[in-house]
């Protein structure tokens, strides 16, 4: 069923009787020509793309757990495309551009909402980097700007008094944005499930198979399930995944959190970044304050955290913003980041014929319609995409890292 | 939050000691007799075990020496704490 206005119109005049799931629950068949490890937004968005651009529809999506439930859902929503170095910059630019066709192409509202980010700059140091930062990103049509003190302050009139705190000046980021996380998995389960996706939750793979020739299955919770190509889209367990089929890969895997506010009326449309404080914070659509800083001081797989961040965040957004001193503290949560020594994702081939990987993301939400877009190419052409040539794996034998700065996990 | 317990102060918060990472991950002895694959598998490449690793932490915030631990990475559990490691 198409979703329209139309539609809508009509399920309300029957009373809502004839609405149907959104995407199909299936049982695994014996083989498949490619599956993908992983329903979170890159899983299935990979899956989406292989099924619609490269006409193999014969694909499964594995999820150990439930649709969008690992860190598709414990994001902060943010889509920002502010890197320093020309990859990366490239990279995000074009991510950032990807979700704007994105509730047209799956036919579902992921509910895009154009905000804009403003970055608080509390040193001279700080306003150097942004400058390199807003040049180098300007060089592939990304739109930031430098904005003196009287525009931040009309910006963001409930900040306190830059007389108060050492703030050098501040950036505006236009063109960033924020999109309901659950319905960009949603839309594409749905829009994967009508291509012929087979989409199977409670599916934990647990060994990968392979020959002289590459792999050839997949063992799982449900039984083994032979395939030639094999896509991982994991977050947290990536290392674990990719080691069943004998790869090693350089990550790191570290909590990184987010705590949100009980909800007020609208007051702050600007997703607002503290650069000294290596915090952030923005008001989503239900009106909570949804807080977040840089990753945790240690690894871990915890999805709990460790609980000086939230005490931290809670203190900076304070000092800069003393009029939520009396805003409720609701909950809080933390994603388990998989990070590699440059913070940089890999999208890549491997060692093992037919086994591809799309992990590392560093918070890799922002990135979803592009990099699985470009996995799915991966994998259907066996060869990479320009834009993600860098993003190897073979970068950490050659020493070409991108050592990237504007990530979550700055060490 | 993790509480761990130093053998020469006893019971602290985790906000007075630093990570000083895996006690796997050992710098080589003579790193000019390795290959470049070895070297970069060594700078890049850390444990990342889930469950029980044994760590280096160091009391900054505190008696300023270094401590091993083991620590339970999927639960945060600390369960020993031992005396002066070789880390630094």
């Amino acid at each position: 069923m198409k979703y329209s206005a139309l539609t809508l119109a009509v399920q309300a005049l029957r009373n809502h009787r004839d609405w149907r799931p959104a995407w199909r629950h299936a049982s695994p068949k014996k083989a498949y020509d490619a599956i993908i490890i992983g329903g979170g937004g890159h899983g299935l968005g990979a899956a989406f793309h292989l099924a619609r651009d490269h006409g193999i529809s014969d694909v499964a999506v594995l999820e150990k757990g439930w649709l969008g439930g690992g860190n598709t859902g414990r994001n902060t929503m943010t889509i920002r495309d502010n890197f320093i170095y020309p990859d990366n910059a490239r990279f995000h630019h074009a991510a950032v551009r990807a979700w704007h066709s994105l509730s047209d192409e799956l036919n579902f509202n992921i509910m895009l909402s154009k905000r804009g980010m403003i970055t608080i700059l509390m040193s001279d140091r700080d306003l150097s980097d942004a400058k390199r930062m807003v040049n180098t990103s300007a060089l592939f049509g990304a739109e930031h700007r430098i904005i003196d003190l009287d525009e931040l302050c009309e910006r963001l009139p409930m900040a306190v008094s830059p007389d108060r705190l050492p703030i050098a000046g501040g950036i505006h980021h236009p063109d960033v944005v924020l999109a309901r996380h659950d319905a960009v998995a949603w839309g594409y389960a749905r829009a994967a499930s009508k291509l012929g996706v087979d989409i199977i939750e409670n599916c934990e793979v647990t060994g990968i198979l392979r020959d002289a020739q590459g792999v050839t299955g997949v063992d799982t919770s449900l039984g083994r399930i032979a395939t030639r190509k094999l896509g991982m889209a994991v977050a947290g367990h990536g290392k674990h995944v990719a080691a069943m089929a004998g790869v090693t890969l350089p990550i790191e895997t570290v909590p990184l959190q987010a705590l949100v506010s009980t909800p007020v009326k609208p007051v702050l449309d600007n997703v607002v970044v503290l650069r000294g404080f290596n915090t952030y914070f923005m008001q989503s659509d239900k009106g909570e304050l949804v807080m977040g800083a840089g990753t945790d001081p240690y690894p871990s797989y915890s999805q709990r955290g460790t609980p000086q961040i939230p005490e931290s965040i809670i203190a900076a957004i304070l000092q800069v913003f003393p009029m939520f001193e009396r805003m409720q503290f609701m909950r809080q949560w933390a994603g388990i980041l998989d990070i590699t020594y440059d913070n940089t994702p890999i999208i890549s081939k491997t060692p093992v014929e037919g086994f591809y990987v799309d992990v590392a993301g560093s918070g890799g939400f922002k990135t979803t319609p592009l990099a699985a877009k470009l996995h799915a190419d991966l994998i259907a052409n066996d060869r990479p995409d320009a834009l993600i040539e860098a993003y190897s794996l073979e970068r950490f034998a050659t020493g070409r890292l991108i050592l990237e700065r504007a990530s979550y996990g700055n060490r | 939050m993790i509480y761990i317990n130093c053998p020469y102060c006893g019971e602290r918060n985790e906000d007075e000691f630093v990570y000083g990472g895996d006690i796997g991950h050992r710098r080589p002895e003579d790193p000019a007799s390795m290959t470049d694959a070895e070297w970069c598998e060594y700078i890049y490449t850390v444990p990342n075990v889930k469950g029980w690793a044994t760590e280096h932490w160091w009391h900054v915030r505190g008696c300023n020496r270094w401590i091993t631990i083991q620590r339970n990475s999927a639960s945060n559990e600390v369960r020993t704490a031992k005396g002066e490691s070789d880390h630094g």
